[in-house]
């Protein structure tokens, strides 16, 4: 337990600090409200529209994708770490045949063409 | 009352009121992030529990990807607020008649929880902290369970590949 109070300590800190800092300026500065001052910040633009729009059913793929390629790194990792404490041919051929099934997928997904940005 | 007590109870009550709050929030996009928050307490109570690999995997895999694919089908969908456009099926469900179906649900959950933590022989904390929490997933992932792995792959391909027929593009047809 003790290793994590380092982590539980930044996480604390990481919070406070800025929620700490911008109630602190909120509390010196003085309030001039005005309706171009609170228009969300779009980099000089005017902001138009709602936030929420819907995006296009192709850009999905890029989250499946990315899910899939995210739970085959969860299985790699053990392996990797603990690869000398398992019985090192079967290890090897085992995680072989599981990154070629993957590159199959990917090959597909290659072919299709998905992996390009639309 | 030690410091470990208080964490996890402050854990265990952020947690909580984080799943409430996916329930009951007015908003999907809110719900998501409240979503996020309880993947997030899930895995810190797995630190608590020196399960390092399993939080690892809870924040990489829940909070990461899961959350990546729930926020892209939020923004894929009309729905804005909870309870827009519901199927007559799923208003029917939430009615008086129907609503004890959840509470049956989530207290047969309960009890099969129960169980399986009183039949569960739990090491003792001493051993447990002993032994790298990975290398009790690697050893019997890949020599006890080496079959079950390889078919693991083999339903991520599956995925994938649905996956890419079900979102491609219409002029690829």
């Amino acid at each position: 337990m003790g290793k994590y109070l380092d982590i539980l300590v930044f996480v604390i800190g990481g919070i406070a600090f800025p929620v700490g800092v911008v109630t602190l300026g909120g509390s010196l500065r003085r309030s001039y409200p005005d309706p171009a001052k609170e228009a969300s910040y779009e980099s000089g633009e005017t902001p138009f529209g709602d936030a929420r729009i819907r995006f296009h059913i192709g850009y999905y793929i890029f989250a499946l994708i990315y899910l899939v390629f995210d739970v085959e790194a969860v299985f790699l990792y053990p392996w990797a770490v603990q690869y000398l404490h398992l019985s090192r041919g079967i290890a090897f051929g085992e995680i072989v045949v599981f990154v070629v099934m993957l590159l199959i997928g990917w090959f597909y997904a290659w072919r299709k063409k998905v992996l390009s940005w639309m | 009352m030690t410091s470990t007590l208080v964490i996890f109870i402050v854990l265990s009550l952020l947690t909580l009121y984080a799943a409430y709050r996916v329930a009951t929030a007015h908003l999907i996009t809110h719900a998501a992030l409240f979503l996020a928050g309880t993947f997030a307490g899930v895995a810190a109570l797995f630190f608590m529990l020196q399960a390092d690999f399993l939080a690892a995997v809870q924040l990489l895999l829940y909070a990461g990807a899961v959350m990546a694919v729930v926020v892209f089908a939020i923004m894929l969908s009309q729905m804005r607020e909870a309870g827009d456009h519901v199927p007559r099926w799923v208003d029917a469900l939430r009615s008086p008649f129907f609503g004890f179906l959840p509470l049956i649900s989530s207290v047969a959950l309960f009890v099969i929880l129960l169980i399986s933590y009183l039949d569960t022989p739990w090491p003792s904390s001493a051993t447990a902290a002993a032994v790298n929490s990975t290398r009790y997933v690697a050893v019997p992932l890949f020599q006890s369970y080496a079959l079950p792995f390889e078919v693991a792959s083999v339903l991520l391909l599956a995925a994938l590949i649905g996956a890419i027929v079900l979102t491609r593009r219409e002029d690829d047809r």
